[in-house]
């Protein structure tokens, strides 16, 4: 990595959030989340009928004597939760100063650090124009070093501990952005390739050539049991433009150009434009339970981890 | 529309380069995004927008274009007719009907074109309003008074035919602005072809004048003049005089032929340098009664002066009564002129006679002799004073010297009466009517006399009492005075008029006579005396009168110098250039509206760049 990701004293505020979630995950071993199996925790789940084999201790003797049936008492087990970062790599997130990429794994790397802080299964890979480990994909992050098997190709599988956290880290140094974006392809594909649900966090500007593309992708999250948080990263020189004249403009993802004698009349367009594109995001977020929060590069990104994540009651203090 | 000076018309080459400067002063930023969805959405939604945008920005190169086009016309002067070809108001159509009209142009003639926009200003015409018709030769003829009705205007004007005539363009064109009635916004059209340098007398600049020229430059060569004259050779009775000009830009071989009573009398080839003009004299060596023709075989646009015509009357001469005893030397000097029979009455003045008032000779000569009281006549009356002239005799002078003559009138054309002796002479106190043409002191010593049907020369000594008769003078003097009295006494009687002069026929006695024209038409005349005057001659050739039993001819001939030269070149202000075919109008300049909206053009585009979007910063 370039830079530092984090400073000493930003790692010592993470340290004192975790991820909550709105639903319960079957997770793979125990941890702090509710799960959808029943085990042994005090927090009271449900009854079932009594079958051969049951712990006798488990069995609901007031019911009994009322009902003159056997009913066993179920409680909520308490298991790990995965968290999912799904980070767009497109070339369009190198735009702005910074670029947008940069914030982004910043951003990754912070939620990343709060999961595996809390015991939960964490896990990033990157989408352009398809998923980073796809050959699809025309770019992706690199293949993170040291032999761990956990990471393949543009993606860093979900696990959990120390040891994950520094391929983490190490993932993120080596992100670079290029290629084109499918917001749709990428995300259909990952809600459909994994196994374990959990809370996948979008980091994307959003820039699709059709611009609905990120409402089938965020669909098919929801559709395969994702809890979705989408964080719309975008550069100021995205949302108000200044530059008037003649601009012949330069798609970054396709090379494209449009010559255009640029105005205010132009521009005033362009933002309004722009604004609808944000509203359309939030209503459908809105619409479909979908924590969405959108920020620019000009924002620092602690303030985003510590502050609107917070208030979006995704993260909280343990 | 006619241009004053068309070369300001390269100023457009202009156009081209503001556009190319245009096209260097775009200069595009290139610009990365990280994205062009929003902007191609933008595209398609405002694309009409753009559009104006574009244009919005065009429009300054565009007014630029417009300024310059505008400031290039307006310097090359322009000038727009200031009436159409139709309108309202009256309109009074001058058709050049003269003879340079009848130049083939092509398949037709000029007259035709002229034809075809006097009909399509009849055409034209709007709802009351008149249109008068004038013919343009010679004379203006009215061919149709102000009339509404267009199919009687178009009869007029198909019905048209041009001339032979040489024409007086400008004097038609005065009677047509005459016809004008301002009241009415009368215009006046000339439809000709400009082959003329003036039209004196005419306003061109007034705006209700339009003068639309037909025609292109040609190359021409023609007759300008043929005449005969008499001379003293006793070999030839006459000369045969010719003048040729070539009013081409080349110099070109010609054959000349003439031909007299069926034969070719003289044939030769002449060879003329561009815009020369060459004279021929030859001695006349063919019959001196009938038909002579002259012809140029040149093949050129305009026939009708190739051909030149004359007739031979029957020959005439000056009959001279000399009245007087002993007029040896003034007998001998009228004998010796060419043409002239002298008939000598000696003896008393011719008061025996009687007073005849019409002298039966041409000329009556009183040598030392009271002549009667005279009357209509030719005179010449040495040393005597006619009692019914204002002229008083005081008595005599004794050995007067010649002190001044006059070395201007024709009488005493090289005549001069330097050292003429005169022993004895009348002192003549002339009245009012005389004119002195040599004195002695304050005593006329020759006067002329031309009053009522009268010329006299008078002479106030004898000729016998002074040595003048024996000086070279003397005879030139008697052949000056007969060429007063006749002034084509030394040209043959080679009959000939121009086309469109009057020819004054003599029918005696006849009340009715016939003229054929070279057509075959003919027209009946009714006389008014014993001569009548007849202008029908539109047509060159050969005319014969038909009165009674008798009949004799006469030639209509063209042979103008002005005429021969066909090309287009009247030049007033507003006129087409010759050659173009186009309607020219005069009309005013426009130059100055032109100039003002240049500079509103000008001033509109600085008000589009100032206000071109972005431009700043673009």
């Amino acid at each position: 990595m370039d830079t530092v990701l984090f400073d000493r004293e930003f790692l010592r505020k993470l340290e004192s959030l975790a991820f909550i979630s709105h639903r319960i995950y079957r997770g793979e071993a125990r941890g702090a989340h509710a799960s959808v199996r029943r085990g042994t925790s005090l927090d009271f789940a449900d009854y079932r009928t009594y079958q051969p084999g049951d712990d006798f201790r488990t069995i609901d003797w007031g019911i009994f004597g009322r009902l003159d049936r056997l009913f066993v008492r179920l409680y909520a087990e308490e298991e790990d939760l995965t968290v999912h970062l799904l980070l767009d790599s497109s070339a369009s997130m190198s735009y702005g100063a910074p670029p947008k990429i940069d914030y982004a794994r910043r951003l990754a790397a912070a939620l990343g650090y709060v999961g595996i802080g809390s015991l939960d299964r964490v896990g990033v890979t990157t989408f352009a124009a398809g998923l980073g480990g796809d050959k699809s994909a025309s770019g992706g992050a690199k293949s993170t070093s040291g032999g761990d098997k956990s990471a393949s190709g543009g993606a860093l599988a979900p696990r959990r501990g120390r040891m994950q956290l520094f391929h983490l880290l190490e993932y993120m140094s080596g992100l670079r952005a290029s290629g084109g974006t499918d917001i749709a392809k990428s995300l259909q594909d990952y809600a459909r390739r994994s196994r374990s649900p959990g809370l996948a966090i979008v980091i994307s500007d959003l820039l699709d050539d059709s611009l609905d593309g990120y409402r089938r992708g965020l669909r098919a999250l929801l559709f395969h049991d994702f809890e979705v948080v989408l964080v719309h990263v975008l550069d100021r020189g995205e949302i108000g433009p200044e530059e008037l004249g003649a601009l012949r403009l330069t798609d970054m993802e396709s090379g494209q150009t449009v010559s255009l004698s640029v105005d205010r009349p132009l521009l005033a367009a362009y933002r309004a434009k722009v604004g609808g594109f944000f509203g359309e995001v939030e209503s459908f977020c809105l619409k479909n339970r979908i924590e969405y929060l959108r920020t620019a590069t000009i924002v620092p990104f602690e303030d985003v981890v510590l502050r609107y994540l917070r208030q979006g009651a995704h993260l909280h203090a343990r | 529309m006619s241009l004053s000076s068309p070369l300001w018309l390269l100023l457009l080459l202009a156009v081209p380069l503001i556009i190319f400067l245009h096209a260097l002063s775009i200069r595009w930023r290139s610009t990365p995004v990280s994205s062009l969805v929003f902007w191609k959405e933008l595209l398609k939604e405002r694309k009409a927008n753009m559009r104006i945008r574009r244009l919005f920005t065009s429009l300054v190169l565009l007014l630029e274009v417009l300024a310059v086009t505008t400031v290039a016309v307006a310097l090359a002067g322009p000038r727009l007719p200031s009436f159409g070809r139709g309108g309202a108001g009256d309109v009074i159509l001058v058709l050049d009907a003269t003879a340079s009209m009848q130049v083939r142009e092509g398949a037709r003639t000029r007259f035709d074109l002229a034809r075809e926009r006097g009909l399509e200003l009849v055409a034209g015409l709007r709802g009351g309003s008149r249109m008068a018709v004038v013919l343009a030769a010679r004379r203006p003829r009215l061919v149709s008074a102000f009339t509404g009705d267009r199919a009687a205007l178009r009869r007029a004007i198909q019905d048209a035919v041009p001339t032979d005539e040489p024409g007086d363009v400008a004097a038609s064109v005065v009677f047509a602005m005459s016809l004008r009635d301002p009241r009415r916004g009368g215009r006046v059209v000339l439809e000709t072809d400009g082959a003329f340098d003036e039209l004196p007398g005419v306003d061109t600049s007034l705006p209700w004048i339009r003068v639309d020229i037909v025609g292109t430059a040609h190359d021409n060569v023609g007759i300008t003049r043929m005449s005969f004259r008499r001379t003293s050779d006793g070999d030839a009775p006459c000369e045969l005089f010719i003048a040729v000009r070539n009013a081409g830009r080349a110099a070109v071989s010609v054959p000349l032929t003439v031909r007299a009573g069926g034969q070719v009398v003289i044939s030769r080839t002449l060879i003329l340098a561009a815009g020369q003009r060459s004279t021929l004299s030859v001695p006349w060596k063919g019959p001196v009664v009938g038909r002579v023709e002259a012809e140029l075989r040149t093949g050129d646009a305009f026939p009708l002066d190739d051909r030149a015509y004359a007739m031979f009357a029957p020959a005439r001469r000056v009959q001279v009564l000399l009245v007087g005893p002993d007029p040896w030397f003034v007998e001998k000097a009228l004998a010796s002129l060419p043409g002239v029979t002298v008939r000598v009455q000696a003896g008393p003045a011719p008061e025996a006679a009687g007073r005849a008032r019409e002298p039966p000779d041409d000329v009556t000569v009183y040598v030392g002799v009271q002549p009667p009281a005279l009357d209509k006549g030719n005179f010449i009356i040495f040393a005597a004073a006619p009692p019914n002239l204002p002229l008083r005799v005081l008595g005599s002078l004794r050995v007067p010297p010649v002190t001044g003559w006059s070395r201007t009138d024709p009488l005493l054309d090289s005549v001069s009466l330097a050292g003429v002796t005169i022993g004895q002479a009348l002192d003549l106190d002339p009245g009012p009517g005389f004119s002195v043409l040599a004195a002695s002191g304050t005593s006329p010593l020759m006067l002329s006399w031309d009053h009522a049907g009268m010329k006299a020369l008078l002479v106030a000594f004898d000729p016998r009492g002074s040595d003048f008769p024996l000086r070279p003078g003397f005879p030139i003097l008697l052949a000056n005075a007969l060429s007063w009295f006749f002034p084509t006494w030394l040209e043959a009687q080679a009959d000939q008029v121009q086309a469109g002069n009057a020819r004054v026929i003599s029918t005696g006695n006849a009340a009715d006579f016939t003229v054929v024209k070279p057509d075959g038409r003919r027209v009946s005349m009714r006389s008014s005396g014993s001569s009548t005057e007849f202008f029908d001659t539109d047509e060159t050739g050969f005319y014969r009168v038909e009165s009674g039993a008798s009949s004799s001819e006469f030639a209509v001939t063209l042979t103008d110098d002005d005429e021969t030269d066909i090309s287009p070149r009247f030049n007033a202000p507003g006129a087409a250039s010759p050659g173009t075919g186009e309607t020219a109008g005069i009309a005013a300049p426009v130059w100055a509206g032109l100039a003002a909206a240049a500079l509103a053009l000008m001033l509109l585009e600085w008000l589009a760049w100032v206000w071109t979007p972005g431009r700043t910063r673009a």
